[in-house]
């Protein structure tokens, strides 16, 4: 999937479709693991894990991804390499809209997220969003590991309101 | 040509799923207790629950299945695929997974094979196997095929089939 981005040969190749499964199950497999003995699962403690196996993992992918590029100039070209490289890396595509107040506050918009474009349910689009907020959690993480391994202590929280739409709230932490 | 409507029955003999493009034949009796709101409550397409005509159309379709193994001589050869009468034809397409296509058409179309196919390939595992909600849906007791993604693209790609009115 990043091979491209990181002009390896890419005679050797992995169906995307069972990444798209792995997510999937992941989030599955941390609210299954988590749910008590009521019933009631700990969404707190899953969002948790998930977003640190998305810290690891974004992490990693930055450093294989940055490895021949020159050095960022300020945390506006770092949020920027987020939206494009980062993004067409994981997901083929870029970040469609990113706002910021130059305070230390950025707003990244995608507006046909990848892995909710298969996301659907019975209900109200209301229940529907609030079911997709547990698979905000990885990606999530995946940018705050990208931006700390890069120096950008942040902290990351996703929105989504109408599938496939969502944002990302990136807030750069105080020294 | 005609397509009257689509059963889909899982691995365990249930039918998940029932789409009609006609419209049923009128309820032999009135005044039914039709208070409840699940879908088992609803008709199918002669006008008896759907879970008995379900049932019925499972059971036609197994023993021919059955039947048609028998007298098979290659192994490796299709199986049953469908049967017409002067009504109507109807189509089976079974995946290897056990999921089971029932389509009822009029008697002059063609081999719907293909296209049960691809209702398979491309609209059932694209939004149904690939759906994330998929496990949290069947947990609070609905079939992840329940969804509207799968139900919008079924009508748009049927709506494509040549002859469909």
């Amino acid at each position: 999937m990043a091979t491209a981005v990181l002009g390896h040969d890419d005679r050797r190749l992995v169906a995307e479709a069972s990444l798209d499964f792995l997510v999937v199950e992941m989030v599955d497999l941390m609210h299954r693991s988590h749910a008590g003995e009521t019933g009631e699962t700990d969404r707190e403690a899953a969002y948790f894990k998930l977003e640190n196996l998305g810290y690891q993992l974004g992490m990693a992918m930055v450093e294989r991804i940055t490895k021949d590029r020159p050095r960022f100039l300020d945390n506006l070209d770092v949020v920027k390499f987020i939206c494009k490289d980062f993004w067409i890396a994981l997901f083929k595509k870029q970040i469609d809209n990113l706002k910021t107040n130059h305070r230390g506050v950025y707003v990244l918009t995608d507006n046909n997220f990848r892995w909710f474009s298969r996301m659907s349910g019975d209900g109200t689009s209301a229940d529907i969003s609030r079911q997709a907020f547990a698979h905000l959690a990885f990606p999530c993480g995946l940018i705050r590991g990208a931006l700390g391994n890069l120096g950008v202590a942040t902290v990351v929280s996703g929105e989504v309101t109408t599938i496939p739409h969502c944002t990302f709230q990136i807030k750069i932490s105080k020294p | 040509m005609t397509i009257h409507n689509l059963y889909i029955f899982d691995r365990h003999c249930h039918c998940i799923s029932f789409t009609s493009w006609t419209r049923p034949a009128p309820p032999k009796q009135d005044g039914q207790a039709d208070t409840a709101q699940q879908s088992m409550q609803a008709t199918g397409a002669t006008g008896m629950s759907l879970e008995e005509e379900a049932k019925l159309v499972y059971g036609v379709v197994f023993s021919l299945r059955n039947l048609v193994s028998k007298l098979a001589a290659k192994p490796g050869s299709d199986g049953f695929i469908s049967y017409r009468t002067s009504t109507y034809k109807l189509h089976y397409f079974e995946t290897p997974s056990g999921l089971k296509f029932v389509m009822n058409t009029d008697p002059h179309a063609e081999s719907m094979r293909e296209a049960l196919r691809t209702i398979y390939a491309q609209i059932y595992v694209e939004y149904v196997t690939k759906n994330p909600l998929m496990h949290q849906l069947a947990t609070s007791g609905v079939h992840p095929v329940q969804n509207d993604l799968f139900r919008g693209n079924l009508q748009r790609y049927v709506r494509t089939l040549p002859g469909f009115e």
